[in-house]
Order: C-alpha cells, then structure tokens, then sequence
C-alpha cells in the first residue's frame, strides 16, 4: 500500500510539473514575444469567439530560434487574422518528428491550410503528402524542399540573389578599406536546412568566380555555442590569417562580437584590423551592428512580408481553389541589401522589433 | 618514482591495460600534431580548456549524480533557465553588478536541483523520470520568462569573460578550481565517501547510519548549481541566451563523464582527471575536424565512432580488471 502511495504521489507530481509547464505558455503571440513551450504539442488557436465558419489555418513553426522566425510568424498569424481567419500555431523545436506530428494534429483540428516553416525540408515531404491526403493544402514558408510533388506552393528568399548580395558586398568592402587579398571565413548552418545548404553552395560559387578565397567553413548548426566553440578553433587553424566572414545567417553576428571582444578584435569599420562582416536576414541587432559600425552589410529577407504573402495565398486557394503548377509553384521573394546608410529605415521589418 | 619501480611499473601489463584509454588518447594526439602542428599551438591547447568548460562545470554535478546511480536530464535546461534568468535580471536592474547576477542565477540552479533532489529522494523514484519531466518543464517556464526566442545580454555581460591571466581566460581557472574542490571533496570528506558508498549499494549504506537522502539532496543541489553556472557562462560567451541553448546537452555530458570513467551503475569514477579527460576528448574531436577542415558531412560519424572506440577500450579493460 506504501509503495502504491508513493508511486500515485511521484505520478502526480510528475503530472502536476507538465501542467506548470503548459500553464506557463502565452495563449497566443501578440506583438514580438514567442511561443508555446516546448513540452506542448501544440499551442491554442487565436482570436477569441471565433464563429464556426471562420477559416482555420495552421502555422507549422518547426524552428523558432531566432527573431527571423519570429518575425516570420507574426507575419502570418496577423495576416490569418486579418484576412479574417483563425490561426492554430505550433513550436517544433527542431524536430522533425514532432513538427510531423503537429501537422496531423492541426488537420484533425480542421485546418484547412498549413503553413510550414520546415524543420528539416526532407523529412517535411512525409507532411506534405498527408496533408495532401486529407485535402489540406500545404504552403512551405522560406525553406523550400527539393522534391515539391506533394506541396501546393513554397514561397522563400532566392538564396542565389542573397548569397551573391552578400559576396558583392565583401568585394565592394574590401575595395573600400583596401584590402588587396580577401581571406574568408564561412559560416554555414544545418546540414538538414535546405535554405541553410543552398546558401554556402551559392556564395561558393561566387567567391570562386569572384578572387574571394575561403580559408575556413565553420558548421554552426544554427548554434550559438557551436558556433563560438567552431569559430575559435578556425581563427587557429587560420592563423589569426582573415580579413572577411560570410554569415549564412545574422544572428552569428553576436557569437563572432563574444570571440572577438575576448581577442580585443572587435573593432569599428576604419580601425585597424576590421574584418569585413555579412550576413543574412535583416534581424534586429544585426542592424544594430551595422548602424555601430562593426558589421557591413546585410542582406534583407523581409520575413513579415513572407508571412503575409503566405497567408493571403492559403486563403486564396481555399477560398478560390487557385492551384499553383510549374515553376508558379515556387514564389520568391526579392532580398535587398542593408548597410550603415539605410540600417535605420524604418520600413526594414528588423526594425519593428527590439535589439 | 625510483627508476626500477617506473621499470616495473612500464613493464607491468595491468598498468598498459589500466590506462589504455588515456594511452590511446595520446597517441592520436600525437598524430594530430604531426599531422597539423597548429594542433598543438598555444592558443589551441588554450582553445581545448576554453570550450570544454561549460561541460566540465556540468559534467562535475552530474558525475555526483551518477556516482549515486542516479542522473539528472535537466541540466540543460537548468543551463537555459539560469540563462534567460540573468538576461531578465539584467533587463530590470542594470547597475546590479555582475557578480550579484551570477550568485542569482546559481541560487536558481540550486533551488531546482534541490527539488530535483527532494523527489528522487523522498519519492525513491529512479531520477531519469523527474529529471526528465523537469526538463521539459524548464524549458517551457525558460520560454515564457523569455517572452522571445532570442535574449541578447547587454555589452556589459561581456565582462564575465573578458577578464583573463596569462592569455588564459579567468574562467578556465574558476572551472578547474572547482574540479580539484570537487574531487578533493568526494576523496577526503566523509560526505564524500558516503556519496561513494551510496552508489555503491544504496541499501547497505542506509543500514550503516548512512543518510540516503541527505546525499541524494545534495548531488542533485549540486548539479543544479553547476549547471546554472555553465548556463550563466554559456551565454556569456554566445552573449546570448538562445531558444535552443542547452538543448542535448545532458546527453553530451554523460557522454563525457563515461568516456571519463564515471560508471552508470554507480559507486566508481573521479572527476579528475575522469570528467576533465572526457570533456577534452569531446573538444579534441571537434577542434580536429575543423582544423583538419574535414568535410562538414562528416562530424556525426567521427563522433561517433571515437566516442564507440573508448567506449570498447574501456570495456576491454573492465573485463581485464575482473579476469
């Protein structure tokens, strides 16, 4: 009977920890703040006293760690809601799984779009053909999977244009400071993001093509600490040799001002020993950087205007049966270039948020 | 040692057998430097103690833990909580000096390690289901003191490890200082003994006046503590307290503290040089990649298959132990 007490009383106390945890989730984004915790499976839909007939969409989020996916978010849950419809969102945490299972969960909730915001653009294939199956339509947001038989439409940044933005923009700051020699380090990000992968081939190209030479590829697996940890150990294998780093995306911005602080390098453009720093996403402190003078350049992907566009297209093909073939079935959206000049514009959607 | 006992001892099989692992461990070292002499350049070596400090903090709280045959999965979340916790405290109080923000975060950490601790030990429930379900918990309360995804410290954090001796980073001493307190600790203190004995065989220490509860309350106080500390300085070095920070990472540090020694089954293991070896060993494999500049493709299978050899080596020398 003991035992029995003490097995009842750990089971509650386990369950009594889950429900604190759930207990403490947001019901639902408002302006800049994130997410359902990790442990849900998926977070409650929006708007209150929604009538029945109201368009329900759901937001596949299979990352969030960073203010691009946020902003990506809060571009399609506004839209959703602006447009009149209800939105059921969900946080994968990078996991594949867990994101497949969400997506199943949102169909049986009566979605009738998805918009997925991949964890692995592989994997998410197994989704697209579910939903498909079930007669959802299923609208991949930025990361873009290779085999799109099964998806009804994918709207991303061309990578291509964004990686070639950010390598004019090394030369152009090379030329500017003088630097005769460019010595590059890369930042690449997930080996299972589409985007991520695309990104290093593109700006490859480019810097054969373009006299840039790359003296170290660091995997960061879009992880700070990897990142810092991969970043020190190529500086070594360089020699302290480099003069320009390529970042896939701009929130490593941070992790290379920490080691570069640590090594009293993290200098303004003009000072000695300025390292040409670029990037890609247009996130907040990122443009903070810029406006300071220790970055160089970013290059914009205006993930609200993403998020809109892919809400006002899922209500287009729910509500018109619009289908997309061909190449009409992938929308991109054009990238700009962001420097100390125009950081500051306020239409820049990293501005719209806090640094 | 006289020379004739250091001959013996050479000559002696047990001692090969004995320190096979750390043997071969130096003999690959020996090839990365042949290989890559940058492998062995100081700020490299220096590179080796830096990164793997977060994960001798954790792994010092965590081989307590398993010394007891038990584990506790949170740590990593523990690491994020503590995180996001200085970032929300340095928001509300900007003139709190760095030191009062850190004493803060590792008061978190032991507060959730000693709750850790109070339901493995008062519930008798074996730690990897409360441990785990406190991670999850973490993590969800850790987002929503977040309120965003990503927490930028403000420049003035950078002053947690900026401040250096010899070239060597502040830290890398503070975290070997608490290894050597630590060890010293669990070999000459009779708590110390007790967490041994625990381990070892829970029931008889019970009936040998041994108080099963205090020590269980204290690994996982102390692991708790530790790992908000790795949290703390995590961030500092990232200069942020990301979404993701510590996500896995239990699993990297049990990972070390066996490839060190640290027995899953309780009772046998140190911290140094265990938890220290296994810590380098998993800095070792990374720094080599990146300097062999190997293919990206690449890192999970040499991690794995290092991590599969030791793990052999190891067990050929258990077995060789008990023959």
């Amino acid at each position: 009977m003991k035992k029995a007490t003490k097995v009842a009383v750990s089971m509650l106390c386990v369950l009594a920890i889950v429900l604190l945890a759930a207990c403490g989730a947001p019901a639902a984004p408002a302006s800049s703040s994130a997410a359902a915790p990790a442990s849900s499976a998926a977070a409650p839909a929006s708007s209150a006293a929604a009538p029945a007939e109201k368009i329900k969409i759901g937001v596949s989020m299979g990352a969030s760690q960073s203010t691009f996916c946020q902003g990506l978010q809060d571009g399609a849950t506004k839209k959703i809601e602006a447009l009149g419809g209800e939105y059921v969102l969900s946080l994968a945490d990078n996991d594949p799984t867990r994101q497949a299972s969400q997506i199943e969960d949102m169909v049986s909730k009566g979605c009738k779009a998805v918009i997925c915001f991949a964890a692995d653009t592989d994997a998410i294939t197994a989704s697209a053909k579910y939903c498909k199956d079930k007669g959802v339509a299923f609208i991949e947001a930025s990361r873009i999977s290779p085999d799109m038989t099964n998806i009804d439409l994918a709207l991303g940044f061309d990578n291509k244009q964004q990686a070639t933005i950010c390598g004019e923009a090394i030369v152009a700051g090379a030329k500017e400071v003088g630097y005769s020699e460019i010595k590059c380090i890369e930042f690449v990000g997930s080996l299972t993001d589409q985007n991520a992968i695309e990104r290093q081939k593109y700006f490859e190209e480019f810097a054969a093509a373009n006299n840039i030479k790359i003296v170290a590829t660091v995997l960061t697996e879009w992880d700070a600490e990897k990142a810092v940890a991969r970043y020190k150990d190529a500086i070594t294998a360089v020699n302290d040799d480099y003069n320009a780093m390529y970042c896939a995306s701009d929130f490593l911005f941070t992790p290379i001002m920490s080691v570069l602080t640590e090594k009293g390098q993290w200098v303004k453009k003009g000072e000695q020993g300025w390292k040409i720093i670029v990037g890609i996403d247009g996130a907040p402190d990122a443009l903070q950087k810029i406006r300071d003078g220790y970055c160089y350049m970013d290059a914009n992907t205006d993930v609200m205007q993403l998020g809109n566009a892919a809400a006002e297209k899922a209500f287009d093909i729910i509500t018109n049966g619009t289908k997309y073939e061909g190449d009409k079935k992938t929308v991109m959206i054009d990238a700009q270039s962001i420097t100390a000049a125009n950081a500051s514009d306020p239409s820049i959607w990293g501005n719209n948020y806090k640094a | 040692m006289t020379g004739t006992k250091l001959q013996t001892t050479l000559k002696s099989k047990g001692f090969w057998l004995g320190n096979i692992v750390y043997i071969v461990i130096v003999l690959t070292f020996i090839v990365f430097a042949i290989i890559n002499p940058k492998f062995v350049s100081g700020d490299n070596i220096i590179g080796f103690f830096t990164q793997s400090c977060t994960t001798i903090l954790v792994g010092i709280g965590m081989a307590m833990c398993l010394l007891t045959r038990g584990v506790d999965l949170s740590v990593g979340s523990i690491m994020y909580v503590s995180a996001v916790s200085v970032w929300l405290i340095m928001r509300a109080a900007p003139d709190l000096p760095i030191g009062a923000v850190v004493l803060i975060g590792m008061l978190i950490g032991l507060m959730i390690g000693l709750f850790n601790g109070f339901v493995v030990a008062v519930l008798k429930v074996y730690a990897l289901l409360p441990t785990m379900a406190t991670m999850y918990a973490l993590r969800g309360i850790g987002l929503s003191i977040a309120g965003q995804t990503v927490c930028q410290m403000p420049d003035k954090w950078l002053g947690l490890i900026s401040p250096n001796v010899a070239k060597i980073p502040a830290y890398v001493f503070i975290t070997f200082a608490l290894v050597i307190i630590a060890q010293i600790f669990l070999n000459r203190t009779r708590l110390g003994r007790h967490i041994f004995a625990t381990g070892d065989n829970e029931k008889m220490a019970g009936e040998k006046n041994i108080s099963v509860f205090r020590i269980k309350l204290f690994v996982y106080a102390v692991s708790g503590v530790m790992a908000a500390l790795a949290g703390i300085l995590s961030s500092g070095l990232s200069m942020s307290a990301s979404f993701n920070l510590g996500v896995g990472f239990e699993f990297k540090v049990v990972t070390a503290a066996v490839l060190g020694g640290v027995s899953l089954n309780g009772g046998r293991g140190t911290i140094l040089p265990g938890v220290i070896v296994g810590a380098l060993i998993l800095t070792f494999i990374s720094n080599a990649l990146v300097l062999m500049k190997a293919n990206t493709y690449s890192y999970d299978i040499v991690y794995a298959l290092v991590i599969f050899i030791v793990v052999l080596l190891d067990t050929f020398k258990i077995r060789s132990e008990e023959k």
